[in-house]
């Protein structure tokens, strides 16, 4: 186990080392540098030298990856250019926001589109049945920055129920119930594409569990429906799907920068997009380091997990 | 209509014996009664061609409206009988905008994906075919794209080299590719190993016509199916793209521009400028979704709904 978990863990070095090359390549051969994005394009060459040499822009692309890497290494992400701080304490501030965002919407669209599959899978081509793939197929269908407009459009501009900007209302003081008004319509909106998705696989793992012999075999020798459903066919539906816990982060990552930039909230997606904008490399460039090494820590956890949900599973 | 199509085992039947496809004919009838019966997936396709036409006829369709004819004493109006989706910001007809709009909104997947398969063809084919260290390296790669989120890369890729059209679809085909490369790969390896390409590779194939005469066409049905979503997916971050404004430009009308300039609207309460645009977004990956889902039933009816 242990060395298993050593191995992934090394594994994941390169992996991480070519995806910081090529965004820092990317990122640095293109033309327009932040110098000409501050100084605008009428600038006079030799402001525009003085800035890049000013932020190292100067040196040779594979001496700035080199110093790049040698600073991370050390912890340290660079200073933004924008903000003249620490990229890290931007990070730290913008971090908490995306996970729980991500989080949240990774478990509700989990508990969420397992019960709807379980439902759907119970009493398959029934009307419920239909009626719960046609909203699922839907769902999935919604790109999720429209349903986040649609849901401002409905309850915030027609209704007038809920606050559509940022985590908390500005100025009044902190209380739960604030956050929860501001976070209820980012996560409902990330949460139904993932139910979406969620829902058709289960009910796809739990038909196929349910006609397994062996359930067949557990009604046979007078098991209750329930024991049989929970105990032998959802246990095993579920099996496969564990797979896919990895596999859905990216595209959630992807969900929130959207989300983050419809509802004015301040995670790594809006912090990205702005830094793009202004050229703020050090900036881009954790952003992009840190939400790859998310996406790996996250596979990480999915295969362990398969492991503790699946013990004919062994680690090698 | 089906029954004329049922299979005749006539000229098929000449001696061909390095060749799989003898079945081919039969298995394309079945396929497409089966497609046909599936109502939703019918439906996709009536609307995707509805959608496609009104692309192509845009300025009938619009009739005749220049899309970015600046109006501002008509600024945001809501639908009525002048403008059936109201105005935006400038003026400009809603409507006349989603129909030229369509144009490079349903493009971009279809160009985009041809890269993603060409690419993922490849890739996929080289590393199932010739396995081992080949295989090692190029899935690890493609693993390596594929685990990471693509939007972020999207963004910074897009807003460095420039929104251009070009660029764009470019950028969205050099991404979407790692799915469609382990899925070939995945048929190579079952494939590779069967009866009639040992016979192919005995016979004295070479390997790019093993691959390209013997395996690639049993393994058409997956990938099929793969792109068919893939222009789904490509149509999707486009109009993210657009959408987060690091896409295409104003004035351009695309569904995701339009969006964009909408968002800022949506406060003010006016809907018509967000709600149209976004809703032909989902009528088209709506309508892919169901296509790409009844081509799987078709081509697998044992393989369940996922």
């Amino acid at each position: 186990m242990q060395r298993y978990l050593v191995k992934r863990l090394v594994g994941a070095v390169p992996l991480l080392f070519f995806i910081t090359v090529i965004s820092f390549a990317i990122i640095h051969l293109a033309p327009g540098g932040p110098a000409e994005i501050y100084l605008g394009t009428s600038a006079n060459p030799e402001s525009v030298a003085q800035i890049n040499h000013a932020l190292g822009l100067d040196q040779p692309i594979y001496l700035q990856y080199v110093k790049w890497m040698f600073a991370l290494l050390h912890g340290n992400f660079g200073t933004s250019f924008t903000t003249g701080q620490p990229v890290i304490q931007d990070i730290l501030q913008a971090l908490p926001v995306t996970l729980y965002l991500v989080g949240s919407a990774f478990i509700l669209g989990w508990l969420i589109g397992i019960a709807v599959g379980v439902a759907e899978a119970l009493k398959p081509y029934t009307r419920l049945d239909y009626l719960l793939t046609v909203v699922s197929f839907v769902l999935i269908s919604i790109p999720v920055f429209y349903l986040g407009l649609l849901l401002i459009l409905f309850f915030t501009v027609y209704l007038g129920w809920l606050p559509s900007i940022g985590m908390v209302t500005q100025g009044a003081p902190f209380s739960f119930l604030d956050l929860a008004r501001h976070m209820v319509m980012p996560v409902a909106a990330l949460t139904a594409v993932e139910v979406g998705f969620r829902a058709r696989f289960v009910r796809a793992s739990m038909l196929e569990a349910l006609s397994e012999d062996f359930i067949r075999t557990a009604r046979a020798k007078g098991l209750t429906g329930t024991v049989v459903v929970y105990k032998h066919a959802l246990r095993n539906a579920l099996l496969p799907l564990v797979t896919l816990f990895g596999l859905a982060l990216p595209a959630l990552f992807g969900g929130s920068v959207l989300i983050e930039n419809v509802f004015s909230l301040p995670g790594i997606g809006r912090l990205q997009v702005s830094a793009v904008f202004a050229r703020d490399y050090p900036t881009v460039m954790a952003v992009n380091t840190i939400a790859a090494v998310l996406v790996v820590v996250g596979n990480l956890l999915a295969d362990l997990m398969y492991g503790w949900v699946d013990p004919r599973i062994r680690y090698s | 209509m089906a029954a004329l199509r049922e299979p005749t085992p006539g000229p098929e039947a000449a001696p061909r014996p390095l060749v799989a496809a003898d079945d081919a004919a039969p298995r394309r009838s079945l396929f497409w009664r089966r497609f046909r019966r599936d109502r939703l997936a019918m439906a996709g396709l009536g609307m995707l061609t509805l959608l496609y036409l009104m692309a192509i006829f845009a300025p009938v369709i619009s009739g005749h409206v220049d899309p970015n004819k600046l109006n501002l004493l008509d600024a945001l109006q809501g639908p009525s009988a002048a403008h059936i989706m109201g105005t935006d910001e400038y003026g400009r007809d809603i409507w006349a905008r989603i129909v030229y709009g369509a144009r490079i909104s349903l493009s971009v997947g279809l160009i985009s994906v041809s890269i993603a398969l060409t690419i993922g063809i490849a890739i996929g084919s080289l590393a199932g075919y010739f396995g081992g260290f080949v295989d090692a390296l190029l899935m690890r790669f493609t693993d390596a794209v594929l685990a990471f989120p693509i939007l972020f890369i999207l963004i910074t890729v897009v807003a460095v080299v420039g929104p251009s059209l070009f660029n764009i679809f470019a950028v969205i085909g050099l991404t979407a590719w790692p799915g469609i490369a382990r899925l070939v790969r995945g048929q190579f390896l079952s494939l590779r190993e069967r009866d009639f390409v040992e016979s192919a590779r005995a016979a004295g194939a070479r390997p790019w016509r093993v691959i390209f005469r013997h395996i690639l066409p049993n393994a058409v049905a997956p990938v099929i199916v793969a792109a068919t979503l893939g222009v789904a997916g490509a149509m999707l971050f486009e109009a993210a793209l657009d959408f987060l404004g690091v896409g295409l430009q104003p004035p351009t009308a695309t569904w995701g521009t339009i969006l964009n300039a909408g968002q800022g609207y949506v406060l003010a309460g006016d809907w018509w400028f967000t709600f149209f645009p976004g809703l032909f977004l989902v009528l088209a990956i709506l309508s892919i979704n169901a296509i790409g889902d009844g081509l799987q039933e078709a081509f697998n009816p044992r393989a369940l709904r996922r």
